[in-house]
């Protein structure tokens, strides 16, 4: 069902986050670049095609966006799956949450985060924020070899563009 | 000497045979045998004290013997027996005179020699002792005497004895005694009398006195023997004071010998283990030990042989009643002067009751901690969660704005701005409300902190904000601190920014910050504006937290920022306080420990 892949993985439980941001990134029309999931479990099935998304094209996003605080699996868990894993852990991974709590800050961190934002509740700067954020990991960065269609790998599977 | 007085023995032998030939060969008329009071007198000379008599004896035979023997023996046998007898007279009268002379002379040398060695005794004897006449007047004394009251022969002989030492002897009582010794043929022991001895002090005497006879003259004396107890008395006094505090002690104070058997059992052991001291002393301390820690002693007796002492040993004892109880104990050995160690001291006090404090502590610190847990989880979720729905409020309201731009008068974007402001206000107060528990719950590390400099940053920081503004600064030397940098800096930017705040209606405004000298114990920061000031009466709710005593309107602010200042300072180990007047200014202080010494609250 996902056939055509998606240049940012959206990791956030709560739907009118989901909306404001997607709201957010449509300014730049990278709406359409983002694949939302709605917990930590899902986000890593994306990642690994599992379940729902094992049909999926064989790429990993530009950037995942992930909140800390998900239902199953939070954010820090996601993170330090994606960090251990050898074939995930060049994936850029921004924290996008509502925490400032220090102890969140350094454990993500520690865990190799490549960005860290607290969701501001002004809505202007969050829009700002957020937009910024899209277009640099997923317009501006250069993302490491074997992500959006780049991957090549041993299977050599079908990548339909 | 000896030998010579021995060679006298034949002169005498000799001198004897002499006046017998002498008898025998000489005519009659001449008297020779009268000689023989020579020969009694020679061997007066002889060492042996009855020598006179056995020659006197001797001499009684030689006697009849001259005239037997003698050639011109004609005369009537009634006269040569008379003559004889008066010899033999003469010559016993001799012995008895030289013998009598002998005792005599023995009898002074005795007397002598008694006096002599009387005398080296009083001079040896380390007590004080002096000699009163029956006037009791002073007759001599010894060298300690002299030694120990600083005082000469001269200065006290002849003196009466209450008239020594500035009549300190001048006791009724001692008068009393001393004047009944001699009529009465009494004696006294052990009169205590305080005496202070110049360059010395006060030392405590007791006083002893006989009569002493002298049969020379026939004379009586008064002995006086003084003995100085200060020192045994202070030592007595001493041990008492050990002993009734060891008596009276809570804890069981115990001693006992090496091989574990009791040798002593105060009243605290007696409460604390149930046994009184009749029951245990001479018994074996094991009675007291749970079976499962008999291995205990053995351990105990061979550390404190090595010399150690088992301070507060946590363990197990049982009482009488069987019971066991926690106890703390303080062992260590007893040693005699050579250091030899002789006993076992201990001390053991009931620690039940300490252990179950100790673990109603522990309980309540792992509630304390549960809470603290819930407390953390709590504001966790309040950042989270808190957050969101403000931010969709927002965020809504500002999409609704754009979506409706067309279809909202004035009225319709002023409440949907509303909306957004008071959700921001929010955001704002949750914000705060953050930060303050953070301040209570992050880790505090201290350094040496220069206020000076932390000054100087902070102003830079708040100045590009006040630039419109005419603000006169004042800025003394301060002093430096310990604490925590990053949280000094949010109290001084805090007061200073409240400075700034408060004066903004002042045409020329002036802030001044400074340290107040004068105390050893703390050093005290302030902060002082010219700006709104406060009533004092309500200076009790300048540090709580959301308080405030002016209205948003007047002054912006959510009422977090001194409660922070507080909180930061209370666990610096500080205080702070306000001083101020509505429009007349306020001041704010700041006092740090003057040492490290920085609380740690929760």
């Amino acid at each position: 069902m996902m056939a055509e892949f998606k240049r940012i993985l959206f990791a956030e439980d709560n739907p009118k986050d989901v909306e404001l941001t997607l709201t957010a990134l449509e300014e730049h029309n990278l709406a359409n670049e983002v694949v939302v999931v709605n917990d930590g479990a899902e986000a890593l099935d994306y990642l690994y095609r599992r379940g729902k998304y094992a049909l999926r094209a064989d790429s990993n996003p530009a950037v995942v966006l992930l909140d800390l605080k998900m239902p199953k699996m939070d954010g820090l868990e996601v993170l330090r799956t994606i960090k251990a894993d050898e074939r995930l852990n060049t994936i850029p991974v921004v924290i996008l949450t509502s925490s400032r709590e220090e102890k969140d800050l350094v454990e993500s961190y520690r865990l190799g985060v490549n960005a860290y934002v607290v969701k501001p509740v002004d809505f202007q700067k969050f829009i700002d924020a957020v937009k910024e954020l899209g277009v640099f990991w997923a317009v501006i960065n250069e993302p490491p070899p074997r992500s959006v269609g780049l991957r090549q790998d041993q299977h050599a599977s079908s990548q339909p563009r | 000497m000896g030998g010579q007085r021995f060679n006298l023995l034949p002169v005498v032998i000799a001198s004897g045979a002499v006046v017998l030939a002498l008898d025998v060969l000489t005519p009659l008329g001449f008297t020779a045998f009268n000689l023989y009071v020579g020969v009694v007198l020679l061997a007066s000379w002889l060492p042996w004290q009855h020598a006179a008599l056995w020659t006197a004896a001797g001499c009684t035979l030689l006697i009849p013997l001259g005239a037997l023997l003698s050639p011109f023996s004609n005369a009537k046998f009634e006269v040569i027996l008379i003559n004889r007898a008066i010899a033999a007279g003469c010559v016993w009268l001799v012995a008895l005179l030289i013998i009598r002379r002998k005792k005599a002379e023995v009898g002074e040398q005795l007397a002598r020699e008694a006096r002599a060695y009387a005398e080296s005794v009083v001079e040896t004897v380390r007590e004080p002792l002096v000699i009163l006449d029956a006037d009791l007047r002073v007759h001599r004394a010894n060298r300690s005497f002299y030694e120990k009251f600083r005082t000469t022969p001269g200065a006290i002989e002849h003196r009466l004895f209450f008239e020594l030492g500035n009549g300190q002897w001048d006791i009724p009582k001692l008068r009393e005694i001393l004047h009944a010794i001699i009529p009465q043929h009494t004696e006294f022991n052990d009169f205590e009398a305080e005496y202070e001895i110049e360059g010395i002090g006060r030392r405590t005497m007791i006083l002893n006195g006989r009569k002493l006879f002298r049969p020379g003259n026939n004379t009586s004396q008064i002995l006086v023997a003084i003995e100085d107890i200060t020192e045994r008395k202070r030592a007595a006094e001493g041990i008492a004071r050990l002993a009734s505090i060891v008596a009276s002690s809570h804890d069981a104070i115990i001693s006992k010998t090496l091989d574990g058997i009791v040798t002593s059992w105060n009243q605290g052991a007696e409460q604390l283990f149930g046994y009184t001291a009749g029951e245990m002393i001479g018994h074996p301390i094991l009675i007291l030990l749970p079976p499962d820690r008999l291995g205990e002693e053995a351990h105990i007796i061979a550390s404190l042989r090595q010399g150690k002492i088992l301070d507060h040993f946590e363990t197990v004892r049982r009482n009488k009643d069987g019971r066991l109880f926690d106890v703390s104990l303080t062992i260590s050995p007893i040693r005699d002067e050579r250091g030899t160690i002789i006993g076992i001291s201990k001390i053991a006090r009931d620690i039940t009751q300490r252990k179950r404090a100790e673990e109603e502590i522990r309980r309540k610190g792992e509630q304390l901690e549960a809470a603290n847990k819930e407390l953390e989880a709590f504001s966790y979720s309040v950042s989270h969660d808190l957050r969101a729905p403000l931010r969709h409020i927002n965020g809504f309201a500002e999409l609704l704005g754009k979506h409706a731009a067309a279809a909202l008068d004035d009225k319709g974007r002023r409440f949907l701005q509303t909306i957004s402001d008071s959700a921001k206000q929010m955001g704002a107060l949750v914000d705060d409300l953050l930060s303050f528990s953070r301040v209570g719950r992050t880790e505090m590390r201290s350094t040496p902190v220069r206020l000076d400099q932390l000054v100087k940053d902070v102003l830079d920081e708040i100045q590009p904000e006040a630039q419109d503004r005419h603000i006169a600064w004042t800025i003394s030397p301060l002093p430096e601190v310990h604490g925590d940098p990053p949280l000094l800096r949010q109290v001084l930017i805090n007061l200073i920014g409240n400075a700034v705040k408060y004066t903004r209606q002042r045409e020329q405004a002036a802030i001044e910050v400074g340290c107040l000298n004068g105390s050893q114990t703390e050093h005290v920061v302030f902060v002082r504006d010219n700006g709104a000031g406060f009533d004092m009466q309500y200076a009790h709710k300048l540090f709580g937290v959301f308080q405030r005593l002016h209205t948003a309107g007047e002054f912006e602010g959510t009422g977090i920022g001194l409660a922070n200042v507080q909180r930061i300072i209370h666990r610096h180990g500080g205080r702070v306080w306000a001083e101020g007047t509505v429009n007349g200014g306020a001041t704010f202080y700041v006092a740090f420990p003057a040492r490290k010494e920085a609380s740690h609250d929760g």
